[in-house]
């Protein structure tokens, strides 16, 4: 079929050129009709500002630059799906997708066919070529499309791509995920972020009221100590710092970095963090190895282990006061509770196939004076003041059950349904129109 | 030649008989009631399924077969169905010092890793198919092994101990059978209860309650005839034991019988057949010029259609399920869109084109699902695919956007490789080629694109992001960039129609890495498991697209036999084809 929405020769020919500085009336009476319609845009009066911003926004519309940043698309999403067999998918996710440009490993380039080198191909980022995909885009529209019936799918379409960037451009900055974990019976009233983990010291001599300092994970490296700092009770050496971490089955005393605390029972190894395409999507539990020295006097204090992994206190004593050292996940206290009532996990019959989980939790919200029993499952989740909360998973543990709700807050959750609905409405039209067109000139013929 | 108007019909006519052969009697004959027992449903795998249905799952898990040989009589020996080795198995008995049993000699366990068998201490011979007997002295090193390796982290783990770990996952698998734990043969006494019982079971809620479980004695005893030998008893108890399971679950019944007749017409195999026809139909009809040929290899199309329609509303009737649930599913999905849209743009262009088209994306899937089946293809969903409204939105969606994109790339290899060798595309053939890739191309982006977007709804709806670019994820936008990329690349004028048959082949090595590479990629290539086969079979796909595209990109036209000038001779040389019938009012 003659494709009735043929795009223009993408190079410009001089005659349009002039016609935009509006110096050569007789070129322009001789452009075909789509090129008329759109040179009228520009004003007619020379200004050679606007004539480059035109020139600039022309070159910028190009139908080779998309097709190029298509191809150059392609080649990352690839790479970012392959990253993800070394790296968690946060990683692969702010290096690849969220970022201007990435340093690509040669060995991904490579297809994991060499070991890992210290060599990478720098490549553009998703940022850029969302961007560009964008401009390229809103160019387009600027210069070469008229408004027309026929054109009226690529329009919603068009503009449905423009929204769908826009939404993924809110949730890559302003989403919070995080998780809500409990064990059957406990109230919780804050949400954790595994992402960032953070070394909490605490007073707990008011069990009413947490008081305390918390240190982000990023601060503790081995190379940097953190000395006489205003807030801290003590100053913090950094042994080892392992962003993943396994505990050991059985206690190893040989060579342990532990002088003090739990670490002399327990003891953690490294592992890798977990990746992309793993198909057990466990949150990483990081552990770190920290020597605590008296401030001023530089006392040793003792080498602890402290990691996600261990539930039980660890006290310290400094400045007369009690310490409570743990490395958990930073925090967002809530204003309501939760508490775990039930936790099904249902299987199917005669088999240990998981076929639902589901937990019923009391939501209380004093503020609201809200006190009320739901049930959470797969598939549907609770939506509670611009939270919403999924069930993510479920562990037996002795005796008891944990159960984990993802929690989200996305402003612009709805941006993707929205942008969707438009850009499958406009490939209807677009692609409808086209087939009705080739059906009735089928029937013809 | 003018008896040839008959040939559809004909071919029609064979294809009947073959899809029939199903029901046929085996040379082989058992002197029991083998095809009552068949239908007799039980619980296993957390469904209801015939007897017959474990019987073959079973057999594809030990040894990729749904037959067994059974070489007893050294020289004379017979192949026998799936459900005959069941019964042997379940008339064994289960300890290793007894090895009289009949099943412990049947040879079904197939071992083809050399370092599994020199462990113990078997040589390799054809077929790589060993009996329970022969490596029973070495279970207890068996067991030991494997409580090693499961103690291993998956991804640590080498070839051989994957092997020898599938190898005693098998074992369990079958002395599970052997002892009675599976399957579950009696349906549950509370009409709550979901849970069949197995014979253990049946005995503790005997003790419990004090009273006979119905059909529990009647089973026992057909199975004791059958070790015996006494086909009248056996076929007593059986009717007993059937009578019984009838009164508590009188709706297991037609599903179980539905599915042994699908089970033995084997109708994607059946397909699969079908589509070599078409092919071959179709090949003829360009050579010589037939319409008759070309009709018939419409009429067989037609038929492959009617039958992988109604298997697939066969399969979803017994799962209650929407149609694609599992990789499997999704190959014969994609089998069946394939030949829809194939023969809907025949009955447009009546050219012989899509209808081979159709029969070669047709085949490949047919025979990738063939490929795939290790066990039960109608198992049950995870917890998080529990839901049929997604299954049937985003995935039928999704599999449709493959589908399209394997029709127009495989048109695109017909393009490149008929008119770089022949000259069948000379006139107007190359016109109308392109332009069925382009429209199978529009198609596929809009199917695409609304697939991978009902997944991030689902994924919104069922953990809060609506994208997360994982890798299956990442397979589908490439899909829709791809096909993306090929439209602007023709509106801009960038490509034209040799150009963008080029692109359209790519998308098959797209579309494969979004099928399969990724599910690949998952279970890591640090592991060398069963699925490294298909890796290898999709980088060989992957290497003879890579061969079209080069054909078809780096050979100017000139060189095309397609894009000579047609020679006067050439209009006369074929015979001249009879009008194609029209299959609508022009």
């Amino acid at each position: 079929m003659k494709d009735s929405f043929t795009a223009k020769a993408p190079a410009p020919s001089p005659p349009a050129t002039d016609a935009i500085t509006a110096k050569a009336p007789n070129a322009f009476a001789s452009l075909p009709l789509e090129e008329r319609a759109r040179d009228h845009r520009p004003n007619q009066d020379a200004n050679p500002v606007m004539d480059l911003f035109w020139m600039g926004v022309k070159a910028l519309a190009s139908l080779r630059l998309t097709v190029a940043l298509f191809a150059l698309a392609i080649v990352l999403v690839f790479y970012g799906t392959w990253a993800q067999v070394d790296s968690g998918i946060w990683t692969v996710m702010s290096k690849y997708f969220r970022s201007y440009f990435v340093m690509i490993p040669l060995h991904v380039v490579l297809l994991r066919t060499i070991d890992p080198v210290p060599v990478g191909i720098p490549f553009p980022g998703g940022w850029l070529l969302g961007g560009l995909l964008l401009a390229n885009l809103i160019a387009a529209h600027l210069t070469r499309f008229r408004v027309s019936w026929k054109r009226s799918g690529i329009l919603i379409l068009h503009g449905g791509l423009i929204l769908l960037m826009i939404g993924e451009l809110v949730t890559g900055l302003y989403a919070v995920e995080g998780n809500l974990t409990f064990v059957l019976g406990q109230t919780v009233n804050y949400i954790d972020h595994p992402l960032y983990p953070e070394l909490a010291i605490m007073d707990e001599s008011d069990p009413k009221v947490e008081r305390g300092v918390v240190v982000p994970v990023h601060y503790l490296d081995p190379d940097r100590p953190i000395a006489n700092n205003e807030l801290l009770p003590f100053d913090v050496e950094t042994n080892q710092y392992m962003a993943n971490s396994r505990m050991l089955k059985e206690m190893d005393p040989a060579g342990n970095p532990a002088t003090a605390g739990v670490g002399l029972r327990r003891r953690v190894r490294d592992v890798p963090e977990g990746s992309g395409t793993d198909s057990d999507q466990k949150i990483d539990t990081p552990s770190a190895y920290i020597t605590l020295k008296e401030k001023g006097t530089g006392r040793n204090l003792g080498t602890y282990l402290v990691s996600y992994l261990i539930q039980e206190p660890q006290w310290i004593e400094s400045g007369g006061k009690k310490w409570n050292l743990s490395l958990r996940f930073k925090r967002t206290p809530c204003e309501f509770s939760m508490q775990l009532l039930k936790a099904d996990h249902d299987k199917w019959p005669g088999t240990e196939k998981p076929k639902n989980y589901a937990s019923t939790v009391r939501l209380v919200d004093p503020k609201r004076g809200e006190d009320r029993e739901i049930r959470i499952s797969m598939n549907s989740p609770l939506r509670e003041s611009g939270l919403t909360f999924y069930q993510s998973g479920m562990q037996d543990l002795e005796g008891t059950r944990l159960s984990i709700l993802q929690v989200v807050r996305n402003p612009g959750w709805w941006i993707p349904y929205a942008s969707c609905t438009m850009v499958i409405l406009g490939m209807l039209i677009h692609f409808g129109l086209n087939l009705t067109d080739f059906i009735s000139r089928k029937v013809l013929s | 030649m003018k008896r040839l108007y008959l040939l559809p019909w004909l071919v029609l006519g064979i294809a009947v008989l073959y899809l029939a052969s199903g029901f046929m009697r085996p040379a082989h004959q058992s002197k029991f009631d083998v095809d009552a027992f068949a239908v007799l449903p039980v619980q296993n795998g957390g469904r209801i399924m015939p007897m017959d249905t474990l019987a073959r799952t079973c057999l594809i898990i030990l040894s990729g077969k749904q037959t067994f040989v059974d070489d007893h009589d050294m020289d004379h020996p017979v192949t026998r169905p799936a459900i005959e080795w069941l019964l042997d198995v379940m008339v064994s008995p289960p300890d290793e010092e007894r090895l009289d049993g009949p099943a412990h000699k049947h040879k079904v366990f197939r071992i083809d890793n050399d370092q599994v068998l020199a462990f113990l201490g078997l040589k390799a011979r054809p077929g790589l198919r060993y009996s329970f007997a022969e490596f029973s002295p070495r279970m207890l090193e068996i067991a030991d092994e494997a409580d090693r390796i499961d103690a291993t982290e998956e991804k640590n783990r080498s070839l051989f101990e994957n092997k020898l770990f599938e190898l005693a996952q098998h074992i369990r698998l079958y002395k599970n059978i052997t002892i009675w734990a599976d399957p579950r043969v009696l349906p549950p006494l509370l009409p709550d209860d979901e849970r069949w019982m197995n014979l253990y079971d049946a005995k503790l809620v005997m003790e419990r309650i004090g009273r006979a479980v119905p059909g529990f004695q009647q089973y026992l005893g057909m199975l004791s005839a059958y070790g015996k030998g006494r086909a009248g008893e056996f076929e007593q108890s059986l009717v007993g034991y059937r009578d019984a399971v009838k009164q508590r679950a009188p709706e297991a019944f037609p599903k179980a019988d539905f599915e042994v007749l699908f089970n033995r017409l084997e109708p994607f195999y059946k397909c699969m057949v079908f589509c070599v026809g078409i092919f071959i139909l179709g090949c003829l009809y360009w050579m010589l010029g037939y319409g008759e040929l070309r009709q018939a290899a419409f009429y067989l199309g037609l038929f492959t259609f009617l039958i992988q329609t109604w298997a697939i509303i066969g399969r979803i009737y017994l799962m209650g399920r929407p149609p694609v649930t599992n990789i499997y599913s999704s190959a014969i999905f994609i089998g069946w869109t394939a030949m829809g849209l194939g023969l809907v743009m025949e009955a447009i262009y009546r050219n012989g084109f899509a209808v081979v088209t159709a029969s070669v994306t047709g085949f490949s899937s047919l025979f990738i699902s063939h490929m795939l089946i290790s066990g039960d293809t109608m198992e049950m969903l995870v917890a998080v695919l529990d839901t049929n409204f997604w299954l049937a939105t985003h995935v039928v969606c999704v599999t449709f956007g493959y589908t399209a994109t394997f029709v127009a790339g495989f048109l695109a290899m017909k393009f490149v490789l008929l008119g770089v060798f022949t000259r069948a595309l000379q006139n107007d053939g190359i016109a109308t080629l392109s332009k069925m890739i382009y429209g199978v191309i529009c198609f596929a982006t809009l199917l695409s694109f609304t697939g991978t977007v009902l997944g991030g709804i689902w994924a919104d709806q069922s953990w809060g992001r609506f994208w997360g670019w994982d890798p299956k994820e990442n397979g589908a936008l490439l899909i829709v960039l791809w096909n993306a990329l090929i439209l602007h690349a023709r509106w801009g004028g960038i490509v034209k129609q040799r150009g963008m048959a080029v692109l359209a082949v790519g998308g098959n090595i797209v579309t494969g890495w979004s099928w399969f590479g990724t599910n690949l990629l998952g279970i890591g290539l640090h592991s060398y498991g069963f699925m490294s086969g298909a890796m290898w079979a999709l980088i060989g796909v992957d290497i003879l697209m890579l061969g079209v595209i080069a054909i078809g990109a780096l050979i100017p036209t000139k060189y095309w036999a397609s894009y000579q000038p047609l020679r006067p001779s050439a209009l006369q040389l074929p015979a001249k084809p009879k009008a194609a019938p029209r299959l609508k009012p022009a």
